[in-house]
């Protein structure tokens, strides 16, 4: 109860910090780091890294009071963040074009029994070289993305698809493929959170907003209510404890 | 118009908390963080160290046919095949049944696997290389794999589950037995009695040892799917002695909060399969009662 209290404790004295420094910024007591984050906005590599954490706190809540699973913790974000500069249809098109050929490559060269590491190179080259035949013809069809905006999604496909593997491996195709789901929707919801200019500008101009996700991790890493996932996974546990409501 | 409820979609949160029900969060939190160190959770993951602790507290554990750790020494699978014996294999740091292969002789270089399914000595050897190899071992990485001897469980059991080893879970707080069930595995659970991989389970009375309740895949069950024997009204045998290896080997582990597997064999002998030191919460709809309620029944504090 005491540790509750203190998870409380700091993550108010988080937003409280958060709050005073923008506020001092905003009418300008602070002179320091006046310029403008904004004003070098031209560093997109900047703007992700700022956005990162919100995606982090997103999944956590997906994970963590939802009750959700998905492979890996940080995967979702980073997968949206690599998605963030493209325009929809391409990166719908470039992550299905990573998932099926690392599903495709990983389901062949599983049966050959390679350690971890290998297997996993052997899956990333082929994922690169089919990224490699369909980028082409991504530009002919009048693409002006840049080609390094694809690789943090392929990579994180790769790693995202050597865990659905194992985990298929350990409880079968079915869970793993729900898991796989949840974690592409998480993608998509940290995703759709990225291109919302407001917080994108957040991000970048106030770094003091960080201190705001700081505050909702403290809170969601103490909080030790039920998940979402397990009001239906228990909703045959009565109000009672008896039993009485558990007749199907 | 009018309202008419079929079946349960969720419960109110409320109405679970009055229930004592445990959930994930608070487990992960308020159990395992606070009870359970590191390095009692480091012994209790890898099978092999777990084993040798127990054994040299004078607890029954299965007998160790084979230990391989290393990919040069795949082929010592042979000279086990070779016995002509049933045999489980199973990596020393797996977690939640993953990787265990029961083998069931039943002739020279054939076994069936607890599916049913025929294996050979190549898929024996391709199933090791898998387990040193790390593919069903916590955070990746080499493991090690564990042969051990096959146990015989007591047919009163076997009778209810039809296929499997059924076994006893029993989970321990602060050295204090706080709930127990039986774990009957199922055709479509491969033999396997893990719950999340479709087992039938039935919650068991701690002092009558008897058991009560019963899920399935999740949901209320009376009957076991394939025999269709009630699964409330058993009487455990040798119950006693299952809670109290129980205790003793999360003590000598030092977990005070463990899930510990027991078998009862044949001649009603009790061994120590594995002790969890992640035990999972579906133990609760198994006995259909809240964890917090039980623990606070057996004077265990819980700030419930």
């Amino acid at each position: 109860m005491n540790r509750q209290r203190g998870a409380l404790l700091i993550a108010a004295s988080l937003v409280l910090a958060g709050t005073v420094v923008l506020h001092q910024r905003a009418s300008g007591v602070i002179q320091a780091g006046a310029v403008s984050m904004m004003e070098q906005s031209g560093n997109n590599a900047l703007c992700l890294l700022m956005i990162l954490p919100a995606g982090v706190c997103l999944t956590a809540i997906v994970r963590l009071l939802a009750g959700i699973p998905t492979f890996g913790t940080l995967a979702p974000s980073l997968l949206a963040v690599g998605l963030v500069h493209s325009r929809p249809i391409e990166s719908a098109v470039i992550v299905l074009v990573a998932l099926a050929a690392s599903l495709a490559s990983r389901a062949i060269f599983g049966r050959l029994r390679m350690l971890f590491i290998a297997r996993m190179g052997l899956v990333l080259t082929l994922v690169v070289a089919t990224v490699g035949l369909v980028l082409p013809l991504v530009y002919t069809a009048g693409s002006s993305t840049p080609a390094h905006v694809f690789l943090l999604p392929v990579f994180i496909l790769t790693m995202v698809v050597e865990h659905f593997y194992v985990a298929a491996e350990r409880e079968g195709y079915k869970p793993a493929l729900l898991v796989l789901c949840a974690t592409l929707m998480t993608a998509g919801i940290c995703l759709v959170l990225f291109r919302i200019r407001v917080v994108q500008e957040l991000a970048t101009s106030f770094p003091e907003t960080l201190l705001f996700v700081a505050a909702i991790l403290v809170l969601v890493g103490t909080y030790r209510g039920y998940r979402l996932s397990e009001l239906i996974r228990f909703r045959w546990m009565g109000s009672t404890g008896t039993g009485e409501d558990c007749k199907p | 118009m009018t309202f008419r409820r079929r079946q349960r979609v969720f419960q109110w949160p409320w109405n679970l908390f009055r229930a004592g029900v445990l959930g994930m969060n608070e487990r992960n939190l308020d159990l395992l963080a606070e009870l359970n160190t590191g390095k009692a959770r480091r012994n209790a993951g890898d099978k092999i160290v777990a084993k040798s602790i127990c054994s040299s507290s004078g607890i029954a554990v299965p007998e160790t046919l084979a230990i391989i750790d290393s990919f040069g020494c795949v082929d010592a699978i042979r000279t086990v095949a070779a016995k002509e014996v049933s045999f489980v294999l199973k990596p020393a740091r797996g977690w939640g049944g993953g990787g265990v292969l029961v083998a069931r002789n039943y002739g020279v270089g054939m076994w069936t696997s607890g599916g049913g399914t025929k294996i050979s000595v190549g898929d024996l050897e391709d199933h090791t290389t898998a387990i040193l190899a790390g593919t069903y071992s916590q955070g990746g990485g080499f493991d090690r794999a564990l042969i051990e001897e096959f146990i015989s469980v007591c047919p009163v059991l076997t009778d209810v589950s039809g296929c499997g080893s059924p076994d006893i879970r029993v989970l321990i707080c602060r050295s204090v037995p706080v709930m127990a069930m039986l774990r009957l595995p199922t055709m479509a659970s491969a033999g396997r009695a893990n719950l999340h991989q479709g087992a039938a389970a039935a919650g068991i009375d701690l002092r009558s040892g008897r058991t009560v309740g019963g899920i399935l895949g999740g949901c209320p069950a009376e009957r076991h799917p394939d025999t269709g024997r009630p699964l409330p009204g058993i009487t455990v045998p040798s119950f006693d002695v299952c809670v109290e290896l129980a205790v003793k080997a999360a003590d000598c582990l030092g977990l005070g909060y463990a899930g510990v597997d027991t078998m009862v064999r044949q001649d009603g002998s009790v061994v120590v399969l594995e002790v969890n030191a992640q035990p999972g919460l579906g133990i609760q709809l198994a006995n259909r009662r809240g964890l917090l309620l039980a623990m606070g029944e057996a004077g265990l504090s819980t700030g419930h």
